[in-house]
């Protein structure tokens, strides 16, 4: 050892003084960001005292994996919840103001009024147009249905796109790490983009990921369909511009596999993309049949019989569909036959029609007419319309409601039906999210920049600096003592 | 890593999201503690808000049935006055040919009391409950009786009198008419003109069916009888006779004959209206007790539907107190976090 070495020691140790306090400095200043992880010099003893092996960065794959997998479920589930409610919304409205149910008890209730006073023009106009307004209230929800399932589709077209977009970012980045790695290169910043990409893809899809030499990473789905190696996959969909009911939408493909649709409320789903194909073909679509049944209930329970006793078939009455005057008969749904329910035109004082064909009958000629004797006070027939609302219907039990029901009873459960896959998603959302933001605090826990750790390991190497400067200066002081003795 | 590291970002994050969620849930809680029900009945309830819904229909539908079922009690209350109108004139038509029994110089005043006595009855029937004819049967929308003097019937009835004898009514001829003669016209010439077929032809546009009322499910009543009753006919006619005859110049004995048959049929008659009166009293009683049913089932469904949505507002507004002492806090606690730093200490 000598003197010259001593100087050697402590230039080196204020070197990496100054390095360590850049890297700290860059810590403190990431301090607020989440995505960034600490950097830590690596310092190794040689013979010339400390120097710096490498900058660290703190990172933890385990916690990484668990936060990205259940972000992916937490945004599946927010898809399910938000979209029960925005279906819920469009069809049932606020404290179900708008629901079919509630049109249906204002129509029962005009027809009590205009049985009770058959003879008065206005209580047979108000039941007219209480039953427009039951119709149209139908037909509009299975608009709105049809118009969300396209709202849908839009969404996924642009997340599709947004994974594309994240996979070429990702290949960038990754590209950079295998190059950094391969020549011994800080590539630090360009894990933390890595890291970032991946959060980003976990909230469209569910994925896991593998490495490889060089720090080469590789995306799968959790399916195990191959989104990165290398270069990015295709994913594709074909968007769809209008919806009709009962249409499935398209799938979306991922290296030519299509993404499994999520089932069920509490959804399995993961990532938003196969939660919105959830919402968008298996919901929205039992919403659309459940429409479509108290449609055709309607229809039937309103329709006219043959009074003559000649046999003609039933044919439609106050509601009627683009496919009338025949009716649906059997217990089979008819696609689509919500979004056409109307009031027959013949009922309809505004277009020319009068309420007195809905007491008297007759709407499909006089072979139809139950009020033989022409009595304005007639009301038999009205009484029975008003019964028939809580007969049974034959039912079809595809749409999540199964059992024997009444028109008012199955426009009730519909609701029921809709707001307990709103409720329980919501209540799965929930957990699911409290889930995902303990992971991801866990994470940037384990990983992030805590500012007193910073600013105490600051005063370490300001202490550090001191005491190699006091070195510095006493070998100075050393050396000039021996010249001057020399 | 240590163990018990912790990077200011979490630290921030975790103060952030617990003040957030708290905020999330006050309005809805404040709601809650006001209106003393949920405040998103779908989400609190899922899939029994179809039940909801349906207690809400059936208060709806039972509020409606009592409203019209009060229409229906209108209509039988005026049913059961004008009925009892009708038996009144016909009372009074007996007590006033009773008294000139055999005796008829004072027949004028019977003449008087049956005249009026149409009027009155003509009124009765035609009366009106919101602009429906309550008598009308099914045709509700026209009066069902029309104004006796001067009408077709009348000169049907004095052109039939001088077919039969060959002078009018007025005629003093008519002194010379035999008791069979008057009893022969009565009974061949002039029921035919009023009762049976005749009535509807003449005297009256009611139909015969009557509308029934639906008063709770599944039931029905009718609140009224149609004018076309024969009893209504009978003294109808009873009075129309009695009102012709007693002011013509037919002797003693003809008109003991005519006051005979027409106390008579009165007396039938009001009999016959007593009895359906009653039994539009029995409808009437069948109301009222579908109205307490109704009222029963209402109340009994609101409790329901409290117990199904309701929220107990005590509970809430403890919930709402200690929210926000929690708020409080984290409010303070994350100021004080925030000035937990190295910084503060390093001068």
């Amino acid at each position: 050892m000598s003197l010259s070495t001593a100087l050697r020691v402590a230039q080196n140790s204020i070197f990496n003084a100054s390095l360590q306090t850049s890297v700290t400095s860059r810590n403190i200043s990431e301090s607020g960001n989440n995505n960034y992880a600490r950097r830590d010099v690596e310092l190794v003893s040689t013979s010339g005292g400390a120097s710096v092996f490498s900058i660290r960065r703190a990172e933890n794959q385990e916690l990484l994996r668990n936060s990205l997998a259940a972000m992916a479920s937490s945004y599946g589930q927010a898809a399910i919840s938000d979209g029960a409610a925005r279906l819920n919304n469009v069809i049932n409205g606020t404290n179900n103001s708008t629901s079919p149910a509630t049109f249906l008890t204002q129509f029962e209730n005009a027809m009590q009024l205009f049985a009770s006073d058959p003879s008065n023009d206005l209580t047979g106009e108000q039941a007219i147009y209480a039953a427009k307004e039951l119709a149209n209230g139908i037909s509009d929800a299975s608009v709105a249905v049809q118009s969300y399932r396209a709202r849908l589709d839009k969404e996924i077209s642009s997340g599709v796109e947004a994974v594309n977009g994240l996979l070429s970012q990702f290949k960038i980045a990754n590209d950079e790490i295998v190059r950094g790695t391969a020549t011994g290169k800080d590539v630090n910043d360009a894990l933390d983009t890595r890291d970032n990409i991946l959060k980003e893809l976990s909230q469209y899809i569910s994925i896991s990921t593998s490495t490889r030499d060089n720090n080469d990473q590789l995306i799968y789905t959790t399916e195990g369909v191959t989104l990165f190696e290398t270069l990015p996959r295709k994913v594709s969909f074909e968007p769809t511009a209008a919806y009709a009911p009962g249409a499935d939408g398209n799938q979306i493909y991922i290296d030519g596999v299509p993404l499994t649709t999520g089932s069920g409320a509490s959804t399995n789903a993961v990532g938003s993309l196969s939660a919105k194909l959830q919402m968008r073909d298996d919901v929205a679509e039992q919403v659309q049949g459940q429409l479509d049944e108290i449609a055709r209930g309607l229809i039937v329970q309103f329709a006219e019989t043959d009074q003559t006793g000649g046999g003609g078939p039933d044919l439609a009455g106050l509601f009627t569909y683009a496919g009338g005057p025949t009716i649906p008969g059997g217990s089979t749904a008819v696609n689509g036959i919500a979004l056409t329910l109307s009031v027959n035109t013949a009922f309809d004082p505004s277009v020319g029609g009068s309420a007195d064909i809905l007491r008297d009958g007759g709407a499909n000629g006089a072979n139809y007419v139950q009020n033989t004797n022409g009595g304005v006070a007639f009301s038999t027939r009205l009484n029975n319309f008003i019964e028939s609302i809580s007969e049974t219907i034959n039912s079809d039990p595809s749409f999540g409601l199964a059992g024997t029901y009444t028109l008012s009873g199955y426009a009730q459960s519909s609701i029921g039906w809709l707001d307990g896959v709103r409720s329980t998603a919501t209540r799965a959302a929930e957990s699911k999210q409290a889930l995902s933001d303990r992971l991801e605090t866990a994470l940037s826990s384990n990983q992030g920049v805590n500012i007193d750790e910073e600013l105490s390991i600051l005063i370490e190497l300001e202490q550090s600096y001191q005491a190699s400067a006091r070195v510095i200066s006493t070998v100075n002081s050393m050396y000039s003592s021996l010249m001057q003795a020399v | 890593m240590k163990a018990s590291y912790v990077s200011t970002a979490a630290i921030n994050f975790g103060l952030r999201n617990a003040t957030a969620s708290m905020q999330r849930t006050l309005p809805d809680l404040q709601l809650e503690t006001v209106t003393g029900r949920n405040a998103d009945s779908g989400l609190a309830l899922g899939s029994k808000t179809g039940e909801l819904a349906s207690l809400r229909h059936d208060i709806s539908v039972l509020q409606r049935l009592s409203d019209t079922n009060d229409l229906a009690s209108v209509r039988m209350r005026t049913s059961q006055s004008s009925l009892g109108q009708l038996t009144t004139v016909g009372d009074n038509l007996i007590e006033a040919i009773s008294l000139v029994f055999g005796n008829n110089s004072q027949k004028s005043a019977v003449a008087i009391t049956a005249t009026s006595g149409i009027a009155e009855m003509t009124a009765s029937l035609n009366s009106t409950v919101g602009g429906v004819f309550v008598f009308g049967g099914e045709n509700s929308d026209s009066a069902p009786v029309s104004d006796y003097e001067g009408s077709p019937a009348q000169t049907a009835f004095r052109d039939a009198f001088q077919t039969e004898f060959g002078f009018a009514i007025d005629s003093p001829l008519a002194e010379n008419i035999t008791q069979t003669q008057i009893q022969d016209f009565i009974t061949n010439t002039a029921e035919p003109l009023f009762l049976g077929a005749g009535w509807t032809t003449n005297m009256s546009s009611a139909s015969d069916d009557v509308p029934d009322t639906r008063v709770s499910d599944n039931v029905t009543v009718k609140t009224s009888i149609s004018a076309n009753e024969e009893s209504i006919q009978k003294i109808m006619f009873s009075t129309i006779l009695a009102s012709e005859l007693f002011s013509s110049q037919l002797g003693d004995g003809a008109l003991d004959t005519v006051g005979k048959y027409v106390i008579e049929n009165v007396t039938e008659a009001n009999g016959g209206i007593t009895q359906k009166r009653g039994s539009i009293g029995l409808s009437q009683e069948r109301v009222e007790r579908a109205n307490e049913a109704l009222d029963l089932q209402k109340s009994l469904l609101e409790t329901f539907v409290i117990d199904l949505d309701g929220v107990d507002t005590y509970e809430t507004a403890i919930k709402v107190n200690s929210l926000l002492t929690q708020i409080e806090v984290s409010y303070s606690v994350t100021a004080r976090i925030q000035n937990l730093s190295l910084m503060q200490y390093l001068r």
